[in-house]
């Protein structure tokens, strides 16, 4: 189809390589570190930095102690280890996110929680307890969910790529490895939003235990409710809608060829849609990322050209800065 | 979902009972009739007539030889029977539509051939042979014994019937109801976002009822199936499937179709698209204008929004732009 126009302005930190790590913690610790590190050095309205731990010191005083990839630590709740707290202000005025490294062993860098507060804010933490909010609501539990996929064994090469618009509303990361999706983390205000959604956020983590398939596909986003939205402090599930005939979505149902009447493959737009009882409903649809086709490959940019404004990862496809996208 | 804004302007002709006659051949004329006079009736941009039989007279000479019911007689290709063509520059400058009433047997008044052409024009014909043109596109074939609308082969029924054109003529629909279903829908629209190298992107729904017992125009019929759309590139009709949005392995309106919103209390309205797995012409092309799909748990003639406005109206499992009336569904 025709190039979708962008509805914002994003800044880019893609293509990024850490090298060739020691071994698979500190891969995480690097990848993590990073993209916080990101999140908070874009050029216009960044994410700030509310609190932080390591296993050393922890506070809430706009601190970040997460200086070298070293101070990232994992360990059971109840263990010492590492946190920040991120607050951006374009999602609503006091929103924040919460990194917090508990996982179900001291070893298992691949998990964390991750909550969010979207207006009362975090406060308490040290370092051996995660700082709550009156408000919070969890998206992922540190001790069942993975936040990249789990490698055990030598540590790989990996490419990240992060970006925010500049307004704030949308922040997303893509790890890459050996060709393929390895994580995804997004969290971003839903356009066109339904009445009563009071803080029209999702995050989409994405991350099963594979670093040998795409996390950012049809089947984890659209046959599974890998997005959460959240009414009060009442989480719910939520599924990237696409456009379908008979059984399938149009990326699934097109993957041969392009269209042939055009020669363009599809850029289909990306609903939010929820079977959570009592949150049920399609609630909204996603600014600026778009299904593509099962067919194309990761890295595939979009149009045929050289501007490469758009570029595909698993099954979706995102703004893109024009570079030439890496993904091993 | 909040209401959408409406792309185009529209003039109704709504909510036309039309009592069960003596005979079902009698319903079915009378309706036909209605359907082409509102067609031709409308107040800005209307279907104007380009030629007509009535079984014993032709021509292509914009005279319209249907005026009663009974000039409308159905009968195998080549015998005496009647068609008609119409004319709407909203779709293209010279785009033609053609009635034929050619059925697989002289009282299968529910066959009906339906072509058009986009630019040629139809000429020639007579009384046994419709008229034909250079770069026709059968879109239905009469003869086959796909149906137009339901097939009620008993003594009379009352439909009701209600009939809709967009103010600069690429938008023009028919629904029929009869025992509170929809028996018939009809529809001849230019697509919107075409996709380059559509070149005429006029789109055709016409699903086949295959039941008397239930509406003709679901997500059954139109977008787990592409015989109930049709389009076409030079003379080649390809069909379409009209898409919805969905997720799992089903659509918003079949996966959500149990409550509204819960978070909103609104019922869904889905957009539609087209596309088509015919190779050469495989692909998401367009969408629709004004037309939505709505939740399977949606009963006909419901009405949005939730007042006496009722801007727009719940058929089978779409959702069309409505006058303000209360509809009828018989």
């Amino acid at each position: 189809m025709t190039m979708p126009v962008l509805e914002k302005t994003y800044q880019f930190s893609v293509n990024n390589s850490l090298g060739t790590f020691a071994g698979e913690q500190e891969m995480y610790q690097r990848i993590l570190l990073l993209i916080k590190n990101t999140m908070k050095g874009f050029g216009t309205l960044p994410w700030a930095v509310v609190g932080s731990a390591t296993t050393a010191a922890s506070g809430m005083d706009a601190v970040d102690r997460w200086s070298a990839y070293t101070d990232l630590t994992w360990n059971t709740s109840g263990g010492t280890h590492s946190w920040i707290v991120l607050k951006q202000t374009g999602l609503s005025s006091n929103f924040q996110l919460l990194f917090d490294l508990v996982s179900v062993g001291s070893n298992q860098y691949w998990k964390m929680n991750v909550y969010v507060s979207p207006s009362a804010g975090f406060t308490g933490g040290t370092t051996s307890a995660r700082p709550t909010a009156t408000d919070e609501v969890r998206i992922r539990d540190g001790g069942t969910d993975n936040w990249m996929a789990s490698f055990q064994g030598a540590a790989p090469v990996t490419k990240t790529h992060i970006m925010q618009s500049t307004d704030g509303e949308i922040t997303r990361w893509l790890v890459c490895k050996g060709g393929f999706v390895v994580s995804h983390f997004s969290i971003e205000k839903a356009a066109d939003a339904v009445a009563g959604w009071t803080y029209p956020i999702v995050v989409t983590p994405i991350a099963t235990g594979s670093f040998s398939e795409d996390h950012t596909t049809f089947a984890y986003l659209n046959d599974f409710a890998a997005g959460y939205g959240f009414v009060g402090q009442n989480a719910f599930r939520a599924y990237w809608t696409s456009e379908f005939i008979v059984d399938k979505t149009i990326g699934e149902q097109f993957n041969a060829v392009a269209n042939q009447l055009s020669s363009e493959w599809p850029i289909s737009p990306v609903g939010i849609a929820s079977m959570t009882s009592g949150l049920r409903g399609r609630h909204g649809r996603l600014r600026d990322i778009y299904f593509g086709t099962t067919f194309n490959e990761n890295g595939t940019t979009f149009p045929a050209g050289g501007t490469r404004e758009f570029a595909l990862f698993g099954d979706t496809i995102v703004p893109w800065n024009g570079s030439t996208p890496q993904i091993t | 979902m909040a209401l959408p804004a409406l792309e185009k302007t529209y003039q109704f002709n709504v909510n036309n009972l039309n009592n069960a006659a003596a005979t079902d051949t009698e319903n079915y004329q009378r309706l036909l009739l209605a359907l082409k006079n509102a067609f031709i009736g409308f107040g800005t941009l209307p279907w104007t007539v380009v030629g007509s039989s009535n079984s014993s007279v032709a021509g292509m000479d914009a005279v319209d030889r249907w005026s009663t019911y009974t000039n409308l007689v159905w009968n195998t290709s080549a015998a005496a029977r009647s068609w008609i063509v119409l004319k709407n520059t909203g779709l293209a400058a010279n785009f033609q539509l053609l009635f034929a009433l050619t059925s697989n047997g002289a009282a299968n008044e529910y066959g009906m051939d339906i072509v058009v052409s986009p630019s040629a024009g139809f000429t020639g014909s007579s009384t046994t042979a419709r008229p034909t043109a250079t770069d026709e596109v059968v879109i239905h074939n009469g003869s086959t014994g796909l149906s137009w609308i339901g097939n009620y082969a008993t003594n009379g029924f009352t439909t009701v019937h209600h009939v809709l054109k967009s103010t600069d003529g690429q938008v023009t629909r028919w629904v029929v109801c009869s025992q509170g279903k929809v028996i018939s829908f009809f529809s001849i629209e230019k697509a919107a976002d075409a996709v380059t190298g559509w070149t005429v992107p006029v789109v055709v729904i016409s699903p086949v009822l295959t039941s008397t017992g239930t509406d003709v125009n679901k997500y059954s019929d139109l977008n787990d199936l592409a015989t109930g759309a049709a389009s076409f590139l030079s003379t080649t009709k390809f069909t379409l499937y009209m898409t919805a949005e969905g997720f799992i392995a089903a659509t918003n309106g079949e996966q959500l179709n149990i409550t509204a919103n819960q978070i909103s209390n609104e019922w869904m309205m889905g957009p539609v698209g087209f596309a088509s797995t015919d190779v050469p012409y495989r692909g998401r092309h367009g969408r629709a204008y004004d037309l939505w799909w709505a939740s399977q748990m949606m009963e006909n003639a419901t009405t949005f929004p939730s007042d006496s406005t009722r801007q727009f109206a719940v058929f089978g499992d779409l959702i069309i732009p409505w006058d303000g009336t209360i509809p009828k569904i018989f």
